[in-house]
């Protein structure tokens, strides 16, 4: 006795053609195409940010995206590629939980004339800070701090997911050699943060 | 080439996309460059350092069942606000013809409406409240603990001593009887697939565990196996599994084994899983094409080495069969 015709299958499918399916609206076919793809999703989200609010809240914003744009999906990449291009936009536009809530006391801090009580602290750090911070990958990730968002993405992309230059390019549709300057920018400044600690 | 070109090369290097005909330019180089070696030597221990200190946080199984629980509700509601007000703005529906319809009925439901406001119903014709707070068979309500929320007041007409308001009332329920009891089944269902803490989850499929075989039903079935596929617990997600196997293994409980063979982040409920094959294998659906499939992924691409050696060695027995 094998799956019913309704299940079977959906385990061994390819890609393509659960997108098909999902595109006709058969959302096991979508949450089998999610349980493919949402390790890697999550795992460059977890890296990209700093909690995990925050990377189940890229997780989540991630498929709803692939959710909704499933039936404008004409399959001129892989799907794969498509979902980690759509990771990586939702990263770089992410605002982050602790940051909102950190601007909501920011502002509740304030005395009758609206003036902001407390220094408001860069949270990337300074160097001050990396002087008399001890541990080593608290220094990295606020050295990471000092990147731009796509200079951050591709240094994640690159040294901690490992992907080539060639797939970081395709998943942040732009040329090859832009991803390299991105890198040799983000590589320079995080030697220069991490001076003296590497 | 210039000592800049070198130092793009050294970067390239580092960052592990360097050819074979760039390594041997830059290997010379760096034989006669002290300079570009240091630099060299400063980027690889960089490298290094950063992959040893990865920051972020650890994308666990945990981590990833949790954001899994939490889309699934998310796609929910997505599903439904897309088949509510999608279906209305679909350019079938305001197509010339059926423009027109649905402009009438706009109309109508514009007037009724504004009829609404010129003439508000009075008390006598508004509806019974929607729960009911008298005893029913079994279940005993401490009224005196009855929890008010979620008040809402209706626009107070001048001139009138009446108000208008509706509410929730959460009253707590004390039920006692047998597991057996279908009754009792349908809140520990319930109370399984939807209350937050996970301890109270757990309780709920060991109850359920402890049903008698003859009264569990299809309901209890697929609420168990969306609990196995779903929860973000690993232990309500084993327990439930165990609950499932106690009963007669069909082709849905085998579908359920291997897609939590196949998907689930967490090692040891895999090798539950596909202990659990390997055990109702010999049974009445044995091995079939899918399951073999999916068990030859496993042998090869699985994570854990148990889970490898076992289906490597459950294919080998099929096989001989």
């Amino acid at each position: 006795m094998s799956l019913d015709n309704s299940q079977r299958s959906y385990l061994m499918m390819e890609d393509a053609d659960l997108v098909r399916k999902a595109q006709q609206g058969d959302i096991l076919a979508f949450e089998q195409l999610v349980f493919r793809h949402d390790k890697k999703v999550l795992s460059i989200a977890a890296r990209y940010v700093t909690s995990a609010d925050d990377a189940k809240d890229i997780y989540q914003e991630v498929f709803l995206r692939v959710y909704r744009g499933l039936k404008k999906f004409r399959f001129r990449s892989e799907f794969s590629t498509w979902v980690h291009r759509i990771t990586v936009n939702v990263c770089l536009t992410h605002r982050s939980r602790r940051r909102r809530t950190m601007q909501t006391l920011l502002l509740d801090d304030r005395d009758e004339d609206g003036e902001a009580h407390g220094e408001i602290r860069d949270p990337a750090g300074g160097p001050d800070n990396l002087a008399v911070d001890a541990d080593i990958a608290s220094r990295i990730e606020r050295a990471l701090g000092v990147l731009s968002p796509k200079q951050r993405m591709v240094f994640t992309l690159r040294h901690f997911e490992g992907y080539r230059l060639g797939e970081i390019a395709q998943m942040m549709d732009c040329m090859e050699g832009t991803v390299k300057r991105y890198l040799f920018t983000a590589t320079r400044r995080m030697r220069d943060q991490l001076k003296d600690a590497v | 080439m210039t000592h800049d070109d070198y130092r793009e090369l050294l970067f390239i290097a580092a960052s592990g996309e360097i050819d074979a005909d760039g390594r041997d330019v830059l290997e010379r180089h760096l034989r006669t460059c002290e300079e570009c070696r240091r630099e060299y030597a400063g980027l690889e221990e960089l490298h290094a350092r950063l992959i040893a200190h990865r920051p972020g946080i650890e994308p666990d199984d945990r981590l990833l069942n949790q954001a899994r629980q939490e889309f699934r509700i998310a796609l929910r509601k997505e599903v439904a606000r897309r088949s509510s007000w999608f279906g209305w703005f679909d350019p079938a529906v305001l197509a010339p013809a059926s423009g027109l319809a649905l402009g009438a009925a706009c109309t109508v439901a514009f007037g009724f409406f504004l009829g609404r406001i010129a003439f508000p119903p009075s008390a006598a014709e508004l509806p019974s409240p929607a729960v009911s707070l008298s005893p029913a068979g079994g279940v005993r309500p401490v009224e005196e603990e009855t929890r008010i929320t979620n008040v809402h007041f209706a626009e107070h007409r001048s001139g009138s001593d009446e108000i208008e308001f509706t509410f929730d009332a959460v009253t707590p329920v004390r039920m006692r009887g047998s597991i057996d009891d279908p009754k009792i089944q349908k809140v520990l269902t319930h109370a399984m697939l939807n209350e937050e803490n996970p301890g109270v989850r757990l309780k709920a499929v060991n109850a359920i565990n402890r049903q008698g075989l003859e009264t569990q039903d299809v309901e209890t079935k697929a609420a168990l196996i969306k609990a196995m596929e779903t929860d973000s617990n690993a232990g309500v997600r084993k327990e439930a599994l165990s609950a499932l196997m106690r009963l007669p293994f069909d082709a849905e409980i085998k579908k359920a084994l291997l897609h939590a063979l196949m998907s689930d982040g967490n090692p040891g409920l895999r090798v539950a899983a596909i202990n659990a094959l390997d055990s109702a294998r010999t049974g009445a659906l044995g091995v079939d094409s899918d399951m073999l499939g999916i068990l030859k992924q496993k042998a090869e691409t699985d994570d854990n080495n148990y889970i490898r050696v076992k289906a490597r060695a459950v294919i080998q027995e099929a096989t001989k069969q």
